[in-house]
C-alpha cells in the first residue's frame, strides 16, 4: 500500500465520520447555532429502541435534543468498522494484530458505556424513585445477574476445594447477599446524577451541535450534581491517626474538581467568543468586494487577526469576563494550595525543611533585617549627635 | 503584493509567497544559529550601592561635562529596567547620557521566596530612599530629579509626596495614578482578583503568572501575529536580533514580592487609594498635594497597559505650580524603544530637566533672574489656572504646560560634601 492509498483510506474515514456526525447533529446548525432550525429532531436510527426512554412517549417528546444510546451505538459501530478496515490496510501484517485487539477493547468500553447509558435513561423519574428505576433498568439487571453468577461460581469453586470447611464459600455467599445494604450510600451518590441525567444529556447534545450556551448549562448542572453527591464525600470528615492527611488529600481532590469546573466555564466562554468572531469573519468574507481584484492572503490574514482580536477584546472588557477569569484563577490557586499542602505532608518525613517552615524562617530573617536597619539608623544618629556635642563642647572650651 | 483578478492567480500568489517565506526561514535559521548571546543592557555603568536585591547603578558619562543634576530612574517591579537600554541605537538611557545627563538607575533584581514579606514601605521608604540618599551624597545635590517609569513612576510619585525635600523635579513616564479607569484591561481585570488568595498561595508571585495575564491582553497579536511577522523578516539579521532582544525582555519577568504585590493591587487597582488621597505608607498619608516640585508627565496615547486616562490625572492631583504633560502617539513599549522616542522624547525630557535644574555654577544667576522676574510678576499667579497648550510640535507630540510658576526660581542645590545631611 503506497502513501497515496494510505492517505485516501484515512481521508475517507475522516470524511465518513464527519458526514455521520453532521447527520446526527443536524448539519444545518453546525457549527453556528441559530442559523438553522432550532429544534430539529435527531435523525432516527435503526435500533431496537426508539429514543432514550425506550419507547416512552412522554420522555421522547421531552428530549428533543438528547442523543439516545442507540444513536451513539450506531455512530460508533459505523466508525469502528471503517477504523478497523483502515487500520488493517494501514498497518499491514505487523500491526494488524494490534488493531484487531484494540477495536474489541473499544467495543468492550462501548458496551459498558451502553449499559450505564441504558440504566440512566431508564431512570425517568425525577424524584426519589429514580434510584429504584435505575436498579430495575435492563443494563443494571444484566450486570447484577452477571456479578451474582460470578460470585456464585467462585463460591461453588471454593466449596469444591479440599479446604476442610465450607465456611469460606458460605461467607462469600453471605457477603454477596449483603450488597443491598450498601445501596443506600450508592443511592445518595447516584440519585443527583440520575435526576440530572436528562438535562445533562440534552445540554451535552446541544453543545455538540454548536450551542455554546448549552455547554455552560451543562457545566452548571454537572457542578450541582457533583456538589450533592461526590462533593459531599470529599468534604466528609475522616477518622483515625491519619485523619488530617486524609482530609487534606480529599479536599485537594475536591479543589481540583472545582478548578476543572472553573476551567470548563472559562473555556466555554472563550469558545463562544471564538464562534462569534468566526461569524464576523464569514460576514466579512461574504461582503468582500472583488471588483478591484481579490484581496491578498496577507490582507486576509491581517483582517482575520483584527476581527478576532477585536471580538475577544470586546468581551475581555466586560466585568462578567473579569469575574469569570478571577473565578478561574481563584479555583486554580485553591487547588494549588491544597496540593502544596498534600505534598508537604508527604515530604514531612524527609530530613528537609518544608515550604511552610522556610516561610517562617524568611519571616524571621525579614524581621531581623528590619530591626538591624533601624538599630543602625539609631546608632548613626547617636554618633552624629555625639560628634556634634563634642564639637560644640570643644568650641566652647 | 498585487491583488489577484482570479482565484487561480490568488493561489499562485499564495504559493509564491509560501516559497519566499520558506526561503526566508531557511536563511533566517542561519541567523538564529549564529546568535550566541542576546546583548541587552550594554551601556557601561558602575555599581554604586547594593541592599538585598536592590542595586543602584551610576551610568558612566559619555560627554566631557555632564549636567550636574542627577536623575534617578526607577523602573517597575514587573519586567526589567533594561527596556530603556535594549539596544545601543534605541536606548533611551544612552540618548540621555549623550545629551549630557547624569543618570542613576535602580535595579530591583529578582525576588526569591525569601522576599515574600517585603512591602511597599520597604521598597519606597527603604531601598528607594536609601538610594536617593546615596545619590545625594555622591552628587553633592540636596535634591535630585526622579524619573519614574510605569509602576516605578507610581513609586516615584509616592516617594516625592513623602520626601519632597529631596526631590528637585519629578518626571513620570507611562505612570498609572488613577487606577479606576475602564479603558485598560488590567484595570478592569485586577478589580475582581482575590489578591489575598494569590499572595497566600504563591508567597512570591511568579513572573510567568503575570506574563499569562499580559499575553491575554492581546492574545492574537502577542501569541500569533508577532511570530508570523517575525517569520516574514527572518532573513533580516538586524530584525532577528532586535526581535530576540525584545523577546528576551518580555519574558524576563522577575517574581513579585508577595506583600508589596498585595498592597499595590489592593490599594491601587482595587481601591484606587492614591488618586483618592487615602493611601498611607509607613504610617503617613500620601497627599499628592505635597508634591510641589516641577512635574513632567509623559505618556503614550496608544498605551494599552497604562492608558492615558490613568496617567493624565497626575498633572491635576499634584500641588506643583509647574506641571507639563507630553503625550505621544505610541504605545507602552514604544515610549522606550520607538524611533519617535529616540527622536522626540529624550530631547524634550532633557530640555525640560535642564530648564528646571540649575547647575551649582549657574544657580546664583538663575536665582537672581527668577527673583527679578518674580517681583515683576506680582501678584502671584493663581494655583489652578486653566490648561494652556504651550507647543504643538510637528512631530506629533503634544506638550501641555498646565501650570507654571517661577516666582521662587530653582531651589539652591547644596555644595558637594563628603557626608550627607542628617535625615
Amino acid at each position: 500500500m503506497d502513501n497515496k492509498e494510505i492517505f485516501n483510506a484515512w481521508w475517507g474515514l475522516l470524511n465518513d465520520s464527519t458526514k455521520q456526525w453532521q447527520e446526527l447533529f443536524d448539519a444545518q446548525q453546525f457549527p453556528f447555532p441559530g442559523t438553522g432550525p432550532s429544534n430539529a429532531e435527531p435523525p432516527t436510527t435503526t435500533g431496537k429502541k426508539n429514543g432514550a426512554a425506550g419507547g416512552d412517549s412522554a420522555a421522547s417528546s421531552k428530549r428533543t435534543h438528547g442523543v439516545t444510546a442507540d444513536q451513539w451505538q450506531a455512530l460508533f459501530s459505523q466508525w469502528q468498522e471503517r477504523f478497523r478496515t483502515t487500520m488493517d490496510q494501514f498497518l499491514g501484517q505487523p500491526g494488524a494484530g494490534v488493531a484487531s485487539r484494540a477495536v474489541p477493547g473499544m467495543e468492550l468500553w462501548m458496551e459498558l458505556g451502553r449499559m450505564w447509558l441504558d440504566a440512566a435513561t431508564a431512570a425517568k423519574d425525577k424524584g426519589p424513585a429514580a434510584w429504584t428505576s435505575f436498579l430495575e433498568s435492563e443494563g443494571i439487571k444484566t450486570a447484577t445477574d452477571l456479578w451474582r453468577k460470578a460470585v456464585g461460581q467462585l463460591a461453588d469453586h471454593l466449596a469444591s476445594m479440599p479446604l476442610g470447611s465450607d465456611r469460606p464459600a458460605t461467607l462469600l455467599r453471605a457477603l454477596a447477599s449483603m450488597t443491598g445494604l450498601g445501596q443506600t450510600i450508592g443511592q445518595n451518590l447516584a440519585t443527583p446524577w440520575l435526576q440530572a441525567f436528562d438535562d445533562l444529556n440534552t445540554a451535552w447534545s446541544d453543545t455538540l451541535r454548536g450551542d455554546h450556551k448549552a455547554f455552560q448549562v451543562f457545566v452548571h448542572q454537572w457542578r450541582d450534581a457533583y456538589d450533592e453527591s461526590f462533593g459531599r464525600l470529599f468534604r466528609a470528615p475522616a477518622m483515625g491517626m491519619t485523619r488530617e492527611y486524609q482530609e487534606r488529600l480529599l479536599r485537594s481532590f475536591d479543589a481540583y474538581v472545582e478548578y476543572l469546573i472553573g476551567l470548563q466555564e472559562f473555556v466555554a466562554v472563550l469558545d463562544k467568543v471564538g464562534a462569534d468572531a468566526g461569524r464576523r469573519w464569514i460576514a466579512h468574507l461574504t461582503a468582500l468586494k472583488t471588483d478591484e481584484g481579490l484581496p491578498t492572503h496577507r490582507d486576509l490574514y491581517r483582517r482575520w487577526v483584527d476581527i478576532f482580536e477585536t471580538t475577544y477584546n470586546e468581551v475581555f472588557q466586560t466585568p462578567e469576563y473579569a469575574k469569570l477569569q478571577a473565578r478561574l484563577v481563584d479555583s486554580a490557586l485553591r487547588f494549588k494550595r491544597r496540593l502544596d499542602q498534600a505534598v508537604e505532608d508527604l515530604f514531612k518525613a524527609l530530613p528537609i525543611p518544608t515550604d511552610s517552615e522556610m516561610a517562617d524562617l524568611y519571616k524571621a530573617v525579614y524581621d531581623l533585617k528590619k530591626l538591624v536597619r533601624s538599630q543602625n539608623d539609631r546608632i548613626e544618629m547617636l554618633e552624629r549627635q555625639i560628634a556634634q556635642f563634642h564639637s560644640e563642647t570643644q568650641g566652647g572650651l | 503584493m498585487p491583488r489577484a483578478k482570479t482565484i487561480d492567480e490568488a493561489v499562485d500568489h499564495f504559493l509564491e509567497d509560501l516559497i519566499a517565506t520558506n526561503e526566508k526561514i531557511l536563511t533566517g535559521m542561519e541567523h538564529m544559529l549564529s546568535v550566541e548571546e542576546i546583548d541587552v543592557d550594554q551601556t557601561p555603568k558602575t555599581l554604586l550601592y547594593q541592599e538585598d536585591r536592590m542595586r543602584l547603578f551610576h551610568y558612566d558619562p559619555i560627554v566631557d561635562k555632564p549636567h550636574s543634576m542627577p536623575i534617578l530612574i526607577t523602573y517597575a517591579l514587573v519586567n526589567r529596567q533594561y527596556m530603556m537600554d535594549l539596544q545601543s541605537d534605541r536606548s533611551l538611557i544612552h540618548n540621555l547620557l549623550s545629551m549630557g545627563m547624569d543618570i542613576y538607575l535602580i535595579d530591583w533584581g529578582y525576588p526569591t521566596k525569601m522576599d515574600r514579606y517585603v512591602t511597599l514601605e520597604d521598597y519606597i521608604l527603604g531601598y528607594m530612599d536609601r538610594a536617593v540618599d546615596r545619590i545625594r551624597r555622591d552628587s553633592g545635590h540636596d535634591r535630585i530629579t526622579m524619573l519614574g517609569v510605569c509602576q516605578g513612576g507610581t513609586f516615584s510619585v509616592i516617594y516625592t509626596a513623602l520626601k519632597q525635600e529631596k526631590v528637585q523635579n519629578l518626571v513620570c513616564m507611562v505612570t498609572p495614578v488613577d487606577f479606576h479607569v475602564n479603558d485598560g484591561l488590567l484595570n478592569v481585570w485586577a478589580r475582581y482578583l482575590d489578591v489575598d488568595n494569590i499572595v497566600d498561595t504563591f508567597g512570591v508571585v511568579p513572573g510567568d503568572f503575570m506574563n499569562l495575564g499580559f499575553l491575554m491582553l492581546k492574545p492574537f497579536q502577542l501569541m500569533l501575529d508577532k511570530y508570523v511577522g517575525f517569520l516574514s523578516n527572518l532573513d533580516n539579521k538586524e530584525v532577528v536580533h532586535n526581535f530576540l532582544r525584545m523577546e528576551k525582555w518580555i519574558f524576563d519577568s522577575p517574581a513579585q514580592a508577595g506583600e508589596a504585590y498585595r498592597q499595590f493591587l489592593k490599594d491601587m487597582y482595587q481601591e484606587n487609594k492614591l488618586a483618592r488621597g487615602r493611601f498611607e505608607l509607613g504610617g503617613r498619608k500620601v497627599d499628592l498635594k505635597n508634591i510641589t516640585c516641577p512635574v513632567l508627565n509623559i505618556f503614550g496615547d496608544r498605551d494599552h497597559l497604562v492608558p492615558p486616562s490613568s496617567s493624565r490625572p497626575l498633572t491635576h492631583l499634584v500641588g506643583s505650580q509647574d506641571t507639563t504633560e507630553m503625550s505621544f502617539p505610541i504605545g507602552h513599549i514604544g515610549i522606550y524603544v520607538s524611533s519617535r522616542s529616540q527622536r522626540e522624547i529624550a530631547p524634550n525630557l532633557v530640555r525640560w530637566v535642564k530648564d528646571r535644574s540649575a547647575t551649582p555654577e549657574s544657580h546664583e544667576q538663575t536665582t537672581q533672574r527668577s527673583r527679578k522676574k518674580s517681583s515683576a510678576q506680582s501678584p502671584k499667579r493663581p494655583t489652578h489656572q486653566p490648561k494652556r497648550k504651550a507647543t504643538k510640535r510637528n512631530t506629533g507630540s503634544t506638550a501641555k504646560h498646565t501650570k507654571k510658576h517661577n516666582e521662587k526660581g530653582p531651589r539652591k542645590p547644596s555644595q558637594k560634601r563628603a557626608t550627607p545631611k542628617p535625615m
